[in-house]
Order: C-alpha cells, then structure tokens, then sequence
C-alpha cells in the first residue's frame, strides 16, 4: 500500500477522529452527569472526544484542500511569512541521500529494521534481562544497521551498559529485571 | 535440520537450568533448616517521599538494625496501591519479600477488579493505627461536631473528602449512618490540598490525619473539633481535642500501617518475620515512628492481624459497598 | 527583614554547608541528565544521602540536588531533544533548533543565565512577600484553578506555530488521554482495559521519553544523518547580544513563573508553556521562534525556575507543598523532626532563612559551574549520530524503568515512541499533546470541583470575579491578536494608498 504524503497525513487525522468518536462514546457510556445532576466520569471524555473528532475533520479537509493554516504569530509580522513557508518546504523534502550517502530507501529500510529490533529486544526481556537486552540491541544496531564493525560496536555497548549498570542498579538501587539469567 | 533441533533442545535445558538456579538461589536455608533472610526487599506500593513510604523506611531500617540482613526498599507505584500489591503477587513463596501496607490493602479488593485480597498473602505486623481529626477553619462558627452534625441536618455543610475509598470519605460516611444526616462533598486529592480548601474558604470542615495538620492546629488557623478515635489522644497537643463519642456521634475509624509478607511462605520464614517484627516494636525506632507521625501505638502480629483485617474489611465494605 | 536574611546568610554560608550544596548540585546534574529522571525523582531517590546530615545541611543539599536536576533536564532537552521533566518540554523547541545550527553552548548558559536572574527575583519576591502572597493564593480556589487552566490552554493552542486547529487537536487528545485510569470524584475505572497498570491513568514522564526522545531518534533514522554540527566554538560561547536581547523574555518570563508559582499545584510546566506562549506573541524576535530563537530558551527556563522557588511561598507560608517536588521536600521536613506549616517562619528562623539564602547559594553554583561546562556539554554533539543514537536508546529506555520500576513503562516508551515519529512525519506538534496530558487530572478535578461546589450548576465560577478576570484574558489572547493584526493591515493599506 502506497499513500501520498497529504493521504497520509490526512489518514492519521481521520484515525484521530475515529479514536474521538470512539473516546464519546465511551463517555457516554460511563455517564456525562451523576445522579445528582453533578460532573460524573464520563463527562469529559465525551466532550473532548466530540472536540477532537470535530477538530480532526477540520484539519483533514484544510490538508485534503491543501490549505495551509497561518500562524497567528505571523499574522503579526506579515513579512515573514513567505520565508517560513518556505523553510518548512525545504524541511518536508529530505535530500535524497544523506551526509553518508544512504538513499531514501535505505533509510527507511533501516527505520523498519531499527523499530523490529527493537519489538525483540523488548520481547526478550524476560530472558535475558533488561541491559543484557538492550546491550545486545546496540551490538545489533551497529552492526547490522549501522554496519560497523563488530568490535567496537561490542565495546561501545559493554561500556554504556556497564556504566548504565553502575548508575541505575547499584548507585540508584533500582531493581533491574534480570530475567531468567539473573546476571545483571 | 537436525542441527536446528539439537540447538533448540540445548537452549531449553539450558534456560531451564537457570530457571531452577535462579529460582534455588532466591530461597536460601541456613545449615540448621530454619529461615535466614538475604537481599531483602520491602515493596511500597506508593510514591517515594509519601507517608507509606516513610513507614517503608522506618520498618526498613529498623529490621536491618535487628535482623542484620540488608533491605532495600522498592517503590512501585500505580493505580492507587494496585500495581505495587499485584507485584507482590507474583513473589509467592518468597521470603525475602515484605510490603509496607496500608487500608489499600482492603479497600483495592472491595472496589476495583484486582486479583488479591488480604488474604492471598502472609500478615505479619500492624504498627499502629492513625485516626482522624475533624477540622474546620478558626473562623468557623462550629464549636464540636455535634455543631457540624445539626448544620448538614438544616442548612447543609460543605465536607472536604479526597477520593471515595479514602479514610475521610469512609469517616464521613460512617457520620452520615449514625446520625442519618448528608453532607455536600467536593472532592480532593490527599491532605494538604484540603487544608487548603478549609484555609481559602471553599469548603467548611475536613477530616485529617493528626501528623497532617499539627502545623495548621499550632498557628491557630485551623480547629480541631473533635477526634473520630476511641479514646482521647495521650499526645499532649492533642490531648485536649474530645472523641466524637463523648460528643454522641458513635464513630471511630483508622487507618492501620504495617507489613506483611508474600502468600505460600514458609512457616519458618513466617515465624522468623513475626519475631523479628515483635523485636522492633521493643526499639526506640518504634517509639520514634508512632511518635513523630502521631499515630497510637498498637502493634498486633500474625493471627491477630488476620482478625484486625477482617473485622475493618467488613467495616470498610458497610460503607463502600454498594 | 535584613536581620533575618543576614541571619540565613550566617546559616547557609558556612564551608560545609556550601560544600555540600555543591555536592547537591553535581548529584543533581548527573541525575537530571537521566532520562526519565527529574528534579522530584532526583530529591527523592537521593534523600536517603541526607539522612545523617544535619537538618539545615540537609534540605540546603537538597535544593541543591533540586535545581541541578532541573538544570540536567535542561541539558538533555538542549542537546537530545529530551526533556527531564514537562516543565522543560517547551525548551526543547526553540533549545533543540539551537543545538542543531550548533548554538547549543549559548542555549545552554542563556538558560542558566536566566534561571539565575528569575532565581534572583522570585527570591526577592519570596522574602518580602511570602505570607501576604500566601493569602492571595488561597484565593485560588477550585473555581479559580479551572479558570487558569482555560487560560493556559488557550494560550498554548494559540501559539503554535502554523496551525491553530492542529495544536488545539493534539492539545485536546493530550487532555483525552489524561482521563485514562481512575476518575477524580467518582472513581471510576476509565478506558483502563482490565489492566491494573492503567489505574492511575497514561504517566507523562514515559510520555514524554517515547514522544521526544526514541520520537526524535526514529525520525532522524528515516530522516538520514545530516553531516555532523561542526561548530566553532565562537558559536558556542554566548554573546552579549545574546544575553541582551533576551533579558526581556527572562524577566517577562521571572513575573509569569512566579505569578503562577505561588498557586498550589498549578506549578512549573504551566508557567514555562504560558512563559513561551506570551514571548511568541510579544518578543521583538517572534518570527524567529520555533527555529532556534534564543528568547525561545531563555523565557521558559527562567519561567519554570521562578515558579520553582515561587512554589516555597504555599510550602513555607502555610505548610502546603506547592508542586511535586516541594512535596518530596516537606517530608524530608518531618524526617528530620521538623512540623511544616505556618508556624516554621517562627520556630525555625535559621532554618528556614538558611533554606531560602541557600537557593541563591545554590543557584550562584549552578552558574559558575556551568557556565564554562555548556561548551563542553554541547561538544557531546560532535559523537556522529549512528553511535550516539543506540546509546539513547538505551539511558531512555532503562531511565522510563526506573521511573516506577515497571516493565510497562518500558512498553508505553515504545508506543509513544512510534506516535512522536508520526507526529513528526505529519507535523503536528507534540508540546501541546504533553501539557494536555500534564494538565489533564488537574482541569478534571477542578472541573468536578466546580461542580460539586454548585451542587451541579457549573455558573458558580461566573460569580468568582477572580475567575472571571482570568476567563477575560483567555477571550483576549484570542481577540486581541487577530484585533492587532487587523488594525495594521488597515494602516498599511492607507498608507499605500496615500502614497
């Protein structure tokens, strides 16, 4: 599935009204008013998901019309508007390769891979621990994202690691989660 | 193929394996059979800083003094106690855990869908209990709670509660069934946010915990109208605050502290928690504790403090069950 | 007055008082740059520290360990785009931009320069003012508070650069989220889905750290790496222009911070967001905000610093804590056998005139220790991003653990992480969404208030007139602008026309 930018932009608004729509009606549902006609639990969330349903469709019409909101600031000055536009234009266009030369594409390979890596290292939690986890994670980075080599990368996570340990678990007392190794 | 099966086979061993340590390492006996506690944690399942967390420390530090073991005290907070009892949960069998509990313990299982009660785990000591002082403004035209009780039979008074499980709200209701009155409540959040309620005016009387309002009491800008304990408070800045039951109003409700220890321990490790409890409240850091929090001291142990438990979770359901 | 203030200098000024306020400080920093680990985390986790100290020592330590937490949270906003606490969420705005054009030296002492002039100020403020001040912030009832909660809303959803309805939207769904977990008044369970660890609602430190922290490094993974900052250090060292122009935005910011200050629980976040919503309108500079304007740090950092010592009027006047971490301080208090309340200003002069000299103490340390360390904080940009970004990954996730020792934690870091890169990608700002979220429990609860105070009839707060002055200056934030700009479009229209 391809989504232009706009149609994606205007996707997430429209899940945003979804998620208001949904929030009222939960509201509703858990009672606006309590017996004794005071505010009861529902009445917020019945009130800010009606908000934020109308305000989502607002914004997904003005980004379908490609109407771009002005911002009151610049209202004031005038001058500078046009200049602001244009910065935030040049800031929606990435380059297409970047200071490493990477393309687009190879980019956002890296971003799936990084946020997979991530799920698993979370995942794995319970097993190894949480700094065993995570060192490993960095190492995977590194390596396998960043393609570096596997020495360094293995010692820039024993040293953060280490140095995270020595901090939260035995300056800070707190009670990292060792899983089943138990090691740190 | 068969490689792959070989290596899954030595992974599970292997976790297994350190399973079972872990799990053997988190239990030790000293040579003789009996209980030896080691890298004790005491769970508090409130805030760093909160007034469950300072009972946390005070048990904390003073079981270190007469069991030499070190404890390290781990708040996990959540859901008004919730997600620190439902930690302790998952410590069955453990123990070298301990919790410093409070009326959560009882009023959690009566009003949300949580998995424990007091009886899944293992009680072992209450500290003492804390009662509540009802306050009202210096300038307030209510002299005792009698006052208070006739103004919301008449014209209404306007009662500070923080949350509908919260000793206040259990107080207030407690008065509302004995003398068949209503009060109007507006709700707060924990006590210095209903001091200053009373001080600007917005609300008409509260319901607070001694240690919470002394400063108020001391500086004259709040009244104690009367105390919704038992018995008149030995403390001498207190002692001249009458009972609600001197004043007709039969009710007296406290908050317990104290701790207890995970379901399914050992009765070793049970009996050796109960002694080391009872030698704490031998110690000056007992005294110390009750005293600077103003609470009356009343230390119970074990079974004792099954029966206290039961009898204030049936007092406490009267007034939130619904 | 002097002889009480002469009498906290003799307090506070001694080497080992000094010494160990400087110890606080270092302490402080070193938590603060923590992800996850604020100024209230950092009294906290480090109160035990103090228990063998004297009283005085102690609470003088711990000031100190308060402003280097706050301060470290401001480093970490500078440099990584990750704030410590929500009252340095707006700071990264404009202090983030600075960084990436290689300012982050001069975001950096700009902030500590202005934290020191609104600690100067509001301790000024403090000492001759506290018990009356005291009087006017009981004033503020429930009424009151749902009044200034309006404003600070409206304030903040009209500053947003670009787009009205969608700062309002991500406010508002800030707000929604709030109402996850137990409902004040009613308790209720809300939106909590069986799981326990939803009770007490969606924790906004965790928030933040996913939204800015592993939300910045997602985004700049698919963004590519820009080429490294590579700053000369003439661009890292501030400028007496620099510190010129943005004395105005400090004080402006001092007055707004400590105004809000002294209002139990309205607290820091609300005065840092309100602070840059007025110095966007008002600032000579405004065009620049949102892109690294140095006003954009300096009103924010001074905003919150001010309303941190204005937060000691309720806590020392009445004994009533005025923000989370003056809580933390008032039970170290009665740790150390001391009954706060109304009476303290009597029955512990030194100790309370030492505490209050102490946060100067305190904040002339912080100065000249990181004055000539910003540069060097901000040489940590020149570690190419592929090394540094895992490394974040790692002192965020570990540090939102330790917020409440609670895997979920962890977990809600990850989601909020993947909703920050959207809103990146989309461009809707993340800053009103947090303050929804951070204000969200406390507008609730005074909107129950209000509410039970009418017995239902939710007009009572027309008969407030302080409420109702306060609701005047929302419908003017609103007004007047658009007013202002119509009236000069009018004016350059006949002036073109003239000529």
């Amino acid at each position: 599935m391809k989504l232009s930018p706009v149609a994606a932009k205007a996707a997430f608004s429209a899940a945003l009204a979804v998620v208001g729509v949904a929030a009222a009606i939960g509201g509703w549902a858990y009672g606006a008013l309590q017996e004794n006609g005071q505010i009861g639990a529902g009445f917020l969330p019945m009130v800010l998901g009606v908000a934020l349903a109308a305000l989502a469709i607002v914004d997904v019409v003005q980004t379908l019309t490609g109407r771009e909101p002005v911002d009151p600031a610049e209202e004031l000055t005038g001058v500078e508007a046009e200049a602001e536009a244009a910065a935030i234009d040049t800031v929606a266009e990435a380059p297409d390769t970047d200071a490493l030369g990477r393309t687009q594409r190879q980019r956002n390979r890296m971003f799936v891979m990084v946020i997979g890596m991530l799920f698993v290292a979370l995942l794995l939690v319970p097993v190894l621990g949480l700094l065993l986890s995570l060192g490993a994670l960095i190492v995977a980075i590194s390596t396998i994202v960043e393609r570096r080599r596997i020495l360094p990368s293995l010692l820039v996570s024993v040293i953060a690691v280490g140095i995270i340990h020595l901090v939260f678990a035995v300056l800070l007392g707190v009670p990292m989660p060792t899983g089943l190794i138990g090691f740190i | 193929m068969k490689s792959r099966i070989t290596a899954a086979a030595i992974a599970v061993v292997s976790v297994a394996a350190l399973a079972s340590c872990s799990s053997a390492a988190g239990q030790p006996t000293s040579p003789d059979g009996g209980f030896q506690p080691s890298d004790v944690r005491i769970v508090v399942p409130f805030a760093a800083g909160g007034g469950s967390d300072t009972s946390g420390r005070a048990i904390a530090s003073a079981l270190e003094d007469t069991t030499g073991a070190t404890i390290t005290v781990e708040n996990r907070e959540g859901g008004s106690g919730a997600v620190g009892y439902s930690y302790f949960l998952s410590q069955e069998g453990n123990g070298n855990y301990l919790l410093a509990s409070e009326t959560a313990l009882l009023a959690l299982p009566l009003t949300t869908e949580v998995d424990f009660d007091y009886t899944t785990f293992t009680p072992i000591m209450k500290l003492g209990d804390d009662y509540t002082l009802m306050v009202v403004p210096a300038d307030s035209e209510f002299e005792t709670c009698t006052d208070v009780v006739d103004a919301a039979r008449s014209d209404g008074v306007v009662a500070a509660v923080s949350g509908a499980v919260s000793l206040d709200e259990v107080v207030f209701t407690l008065i509302e069934q004995d003398q068949d009155v209503e009060f109007d409540r507006v709700p707060f959040e924990g006590g210095s946010e209903v001091i200053a309620g009373l001080l600007g005016g917005q609300v008409e009387v509260g319901s607070l915990n001694p240690s919470e309002v002394l400063g108020q009491l001391e500086s004259g800008d709040l009244r104690a109208l009367c105390a919704l304990s038992d018995e008149r408070y030995q403390y001498e800045e207190l002692a001249d605050i009458p009972t609600a039951i001197e004043q007709g109003i039969d009710v007296s409700f406290a908050q317990f502290r104290g701790f207890i220890a995970p379901g399914g321990i050992t009765d070793e490790a049970r009996e050796y928690w109960i002694a080391a409890a009872k030698e704490f409240a031998e110690s000056d850091a007992y005294t110390t504790y009750i005293e600077e929090n103003l609470m009356q001291a009343n230390a119970v142990y074990a079974d004792e403090f099954v029966d206290y438990l039961e009898q204030n979770s049936a007092d406490l359901e009267a007034v939130v069950g619904k | 007055m002097i002889d009480n203030l002469i009498l906290g200098f003799q307090t506070a000024l001694t080497l080992e008082n000094v010494l160990w306020c400087f110890v606080g400080v270092l302490l402080g920093t070193v938590i603060g740059l923590l992800p996850g680990l604020g100024s209230t985390t950092g009294v906290a986790v480090l109160l035990p520290i103090t228990f063998t100290l004297e009283p005085v020592t102690a609470l003088i330590m711990l000031a100190g360990i308060y402003y280097g937490a706050q301060y470290g949270g401001t480093i970490t906003s500078v440099l990584i785009s990750t704030p410590g606490e929500a009252a340095s969420v707006v700071t990264t705005l404009d202090g983030y931009q600075m960084a990436t054009r290689g300012r982050a030296g001069a975001a950096l002492a700009i902030s500590a320069i202005g934290s020191f002039i609104a600690a100067i100020i509001s301790l000024a403020l403090l000492i001759a003012l506290a018990p009356p001040l005291a009087d006017v912030a009981l004033q503020f009832g429930p009424v009151e508070m749902f009044a200034i909660m309006i404003l600070g809303l409206v304030i903040v959803v009209t500053f947003q650069g670009g787009a009205f309805v969608r700062g309002a939207m991500m406010a508002v769904a800030g707000l929604l989220v709030a109402t996850v977990g137990i409902s004040p008044g009613t308790s209720e369970e809300r939106f909590t889905f069986g799981n326990i660890n939803l009770l007490s609602g969606i924790p906004f430190v965790e928030v933040m750290i996913g939204l800015f922290a592993l939300g910045e490094v997602l985004y700049q993974i698919r963004m590519g790496a820009a080429k490294p900052i590579r700053a000369r250090f003439k661009d890292m060292v501030i400028t007496r222009k620099d510190v010129t122009s943005s004395m105005p935005a400090i004080l402006r910011g001092s007055g707004i911070g400590f105004g809000l200050g002294i209002l139990p629980g309205a607290g820091s976040t609300l005065a840092s967001f309100m602070a840059y919503g007025i110095e966007r309108r008002v600032s000579r500079n405004r065009a620049q905000f949102g892109k690294g304007a140095i006003e954009g740090v300096a009103s924010p950092e001074s905003a919150n610093n001010a309303a941190a010592n204005a937060n000691f009027v309720p806590t020392l006047a009445l004994g009533i804590p005025g923000g989370a971490t003056t809580a933390v301080l008032l039970g170290a208090f009665t740790i150390f056998g001391l009954q706060p309340g109304p009476l303290l200003f009597e029955t512990q002069p030194d100790l309370v005139w030492g505490l209050l000299v102490s946060f100067f103490i305190g904040n002339v340390l912080l100065l000249v220790l990181n004055l000539p360390l910003a540069p060097v904080f901000a040489q940590m940009l020149r570690i190419p991003y592929g090394y540094l970004y895992p490394i974040i990954m790692l002192t965020s996730l570990v540090g939102a653990y330790s917020v409440s020792n609670n895997m979920f934690s962890v977990w809600l870091v990850f989601v909020f992480g993947l909703l920050g890169y959207l809103l990146k990608e989309f461009d809707l700002p993340s800053a009103p969404f947090v303050l929804g979220l951070v204000l969200g429990p406390l507008f609730e609860k005074s909107l129950v208030q209000t509410s039970a105070i009418g017995q239902g009839d939710l007009t009572v707060v027309f008969r407030s007139p302080i409420a109702l002055t306060v609701f005047a200056l929302a419908v003017a934030a609103v007004v007047l602008p658009k007013v202002v700009a119509m009236l000069r479009s009018r004016r350059r229209r006949t002036k073109v026309d003239a000529s």
